[in-house]
C-alpha cells in the first residue's frame, strides 16, 4: 500500500530536476492559486496577511506572475494589497500626527518652565506635569523615526513561507524514512536526485542512518559525476570543431544543471503546471 | 545644487530618481547586475575572484540564476557559467567522494522484495527515537565533517556587493537632503518602497528628515491607493463600462512593487514584460500629476 506522499515523491522522482525543489514550488503555486481563487475575502486568511504586511518578496512576485498567468487580471492581488496599502497610509499618517504632538508638547514643555504655578518655589518644574511634557516632547537623537519603524514591522511569517516549509520538512521526512524500502531506492536512483541544498539539509536533520545517507551521497556523486563528464566532452567538441555543427550535447544545457545541483532549481513560473489547472477548471465549470 | 563635489553615488541616485520604480531597488539591482557580469568578463580569469566564489561555493539561488540568464541575454551562450561552476562542483564531487572512502562499507538493511508494515513501522518508531541529536551522531560517524566541509565559508559575492552598495545608497540619501535640489529630485522620483523606507528611516539623522520622507511616501501612496480603489471598483458589473487608466490598470503590481521591492528580472519574458509596462504605466502618471494634466 502507497501513500500520497510517497506517490507525490515518486511521481517528482520521474520529472527532471530536485524533486524536493520541484514539489516545494508545486506547493507554493498550489497555494498561491487557491489562495486567489477561494481565499482572498476569507476573513482569517486576510488577517493573517494583515499579521505578515502581506507576502515575501518571492511569493508576492509569484502572486502576480499566477495571477496573471491564469485570468490576465490582478483583481485578488489588488483586492489583498489595497486592504495592505490602507493599513500603510493610516500608520504613516499616525507617525506624522505622533510626530507634529510631540513638537507642541516640548513646546508646552519649554514654557511651562516658565510659568510660576508649575514652578516650586526653589525653580524646578512641578515633577508629574513636566516628566509627561518632557517625555513626549524629548526627541530620540539616535532613531527620530522609531515609532514608525517598531509599526512597520511584520508581526507574522510569510504564511506561503510557513506551508511550503512545512510541506519540505514532511516531504524530505518521508523520503528519508521511505530510503529504507529497496522498491522506493529503485525510484529514487532513477530520479535525478536532490540538488546541493536539499541534499545537505537531508543529511543535517533528516538521515538517522548510515545506509541511508551513503546512498544519497552516493547518488549524488554519481549525478554529478556524469554531468561533469558530458559538460567537459561538450567543451571539448565545441574547441575542437566548432563549425560542426554536431555536439555531443548542449553545453548550456548541462551548464544549467551544474548550476541547478549547485543552487537549487529555477524559481521560473512552470507554465505546464499552470496549463494543468486552467484545464481543470475548464473541466469543473 | 550647491556647488560642492558630487561623489558618484550621489549622481547614481539622482539618475535613478529620474527612472520608474525605487530608485534604491534600482541602485541595488544595477551593483548585483554588474558584478554579475564582471564574473563573465575580468572576474572571469581572475583568481582572487575564484577563491571568493569557492568560498562561498558559487553564488546565491537568485545570484547564480541571473548570471545563467545574463550570459544568456548578453553572450547567447551559457559556457561560461558552466565553466565556474565545473570548478565548483568537481570540488563538492571530491568532498563526497572522499567521504564514501572513508566510511566503512554499510550491510544490506533492507529485506528482499520490500518490508512488510510491521518492519515498516518498526523502522519509522526507531528513526523518531533517533532524531536526537547524540544518537544521530553515533549513527552517522564523518557526517559533521562532510557537513562542514560543505558549508559556505562566507556569503554570496553579489549579495555582500549589493548590499554594501545599498548601505552607500541610504547613506548618500540621507545626507543630500538638506540639499533642497536634491530633495525636489527626489520628491519628483517615485519614492523609496517600503522595504527601503524602513532602511532609510533607520538611517536618517533628524525627525525632520523623517517627516520629509514619511511625507513624500504618504503622498504617492495616496494616489496609488486611490487608483488601485479605481482599478478594483471598476471590476464591478455598473461601473465595468468606464474606461480603464493605463496607471489603474498598472496600480495592483505598483502596489506589490511598494510593500516588497521591484520585481526580480529572473523570469519568463512575458512575465517581466508586464512589470514593466506597468512601471512604465505608472511613470506616465506621476509626470501626468506633475505637469498638472
Amino acid at each position: 500500500m502507497v501513500d500520497l506522499i510517497t506517490l507525490d515523491l515518486r511521481m517528482a522522482f520521474e520529472k527532471p530536476g530536485c524533486p524536493l525543489c520541484r514539489l516545494r514550488r508545486e506547493t507554493e503555486q498550489r497555494y498561491l492559486f487557491h489562495l486567489l481563487y477561494e481565499s482572498v475575502n476569507d476573513g482569517v486568511t486576510r488577517l493573517r496577511l494583515v499579521q505578515s504586511m502581506g507576502l515575501c518578496f518571492r511569493h508576492a512576485w509569484l502572486c502576480q506572475a499566477i495571477e496573471w498567468e491564469q485570468w490576465e487580471d490582478g483583481l485578488g492581488t489588488g483586492t489583498i494589497y489595497e486592504d495592505l496599502l490602507s493599513r500603510t497610509v493610516s500608520l504613516l499618517t499616525d507617525f506624522l500626527n505622533h510626530t507634529q504632538l510631540k513638537s507642541k508638547l516640548s513646546k508646552l514643555s519649554l514654557w511651562s518652565q516658565r510659568i510660576p504655578i508649575f514652578s516650586d518655589t526653589a525653580g524646578r518644574p512641578e515633577k508629574h506635569i513636566h516628566t509627561v511634557a518632557r517625555a513626549a516632547g524629548r526627541a530620540q537623537p539616535s532613531t527620530p523615526a522609531r515609532w514608525i519603524l517598531g509599526r512597520l514591522r511584520p508581526i507574522a511569517t510569510c504564511p506561503a513561507c510557513t506551508l511550503v516549509d512545512r510541506s519540505e520538512s514532511t516531504m524530505l521526512t518521508w523520503l528519508t524514512q521511505e530510503m529504507a524500502n529497496r522498491e522506493f531506492r529503485s525510484w529514487y536512483a532513477a530520479s535525478d536526485g536532490l540538488c546541493l541544498p536539499h541534499l545537505q539539509l537531508a543529511l543535517a536533520l533528516y538521515v538517522t542512518d548510515q545506509p541511508s545517507a551513503e546512498f544519497l551521497i552516493h547518488h549524488a556523486a554519481a549525478q554529478l559525476g556524469t554531468l561533469l563528464h558530458a559538460f567537459r566532452e561538450c567543451c571539448l567538441d565545441t574547441w575542437q570543431s566548432p563549425q560542426s555543427g554536431t555536439l555531443i550535447g548542449d553545453p548550456e544545457a548541462i551548464g544549467k544543471r551544474l548550476v541547478a545541483f549547485m543552487v537549487g532549481e529555477s524559481i521560473e513560473f512552470d507554465d505546464s503546471a499552470v496549463q494543468l489547472q486552467s484545464q481543470e477548471r475548464g473541466a469543473q465549470s | 545644487m550647491s556647488a560642492t563635489v558630487v561623489d558618484q553615488v550621489k549622481m547614481q541616485l539622482l539618475l535613478a530618481f529620474d527612472q520608474p520604480g525605487c530608485p534604491l531597488c534600482r541602485l541595488r539591482r544595477d551593483v548585483e547586475h554588474s558584478y554579475v557580469l564582471s564574473l563573465l568578463g575580468e572576474r572571469f580569469s581572475d583568481d582572487a575572484s575564484r577563491r571568493r566564489l569557492r568560498s562561498s561555493l558559487g553564488l546565491c539561488h537568485t545570484h547564480a540564476w541571473t548570471l545563467q540568464a545574463l550570459e544568456r541575454q548578453v553572450n547567447r551562450t551559457g559556457m561560461a557559467t558552466g565553466m565556474l561552476y565545473e570548478e565548483l562542483t568537481e570540488w563538492v564531487l571530491q568532498v563526497l567522494r572522499a567521504y564514501l572512502a572513508q566510511v566503512p562499507a554499510a550491510g544490506a538493511s533492507v529485506a528482499p522484495g520490500g518490508a512488510l508494515l510491521p518492519i515498516r513501522l518498526w523502522r519509522r518508531l526507531k528513526c523518531w527515537v533517533t532524531q536526537r541529536e547524540n544518537t544521530r551522531r553515533r549513527a552517522l560517524p564523518f557526517m559533521q565533517v562532510l557537513l562542514s566541509q560543505l558549508k559556505p565559508q562566507s556569503g554570496c559575492p553579489a549579495c555582500e556587493a549589493g548590499v554594501s552598495g545599498e548601505r552607500d545608497a541610504i547613506e548618500n540619501l540621507v545626507c543630500g537632503l538638506s540639499d533642497a535640489a536634491f530633495r525636489a529630485a527626489y520628491g519628483a522620483s517615485d519614492g523609496l518602497c517600503l522595504v527601503h523606507l524602513r532602511s532609510a528611516l533607520t538611517a536618517v539623522h533628524s525627525e525632520a528628515d523623517a517627516c520629509f520622507l514619511v511625507e513624500s511616501t504618504l503622498c504617492k501612496l495616496k494616489i496609488l491607493t486611490h487608483d488601485l480603489n479605481e482599478f478594483l471598483r471598476k471590476h464591478s458589473w455598473q461601473y465595468h463600462h468606464e474606461p480603464k487608466l493605463a496607471w489603474e490598470q498598472a496600480s495592483w503590481i505598483r502596489a506589490i512593487a511598494f510593500m516588497v521591492g521591484e520585481a526580480p528580472s529572473d523570469v519568463a519574458e512575458h512575465t517581466q514584460r508586464v512589470r514593466l509596462q506597468a512601471q512604465l504605466d505608472y511613470r506616465e502618471r506621476v509626470t501626468c500629476l506633475e505637469s498638472g494634466s
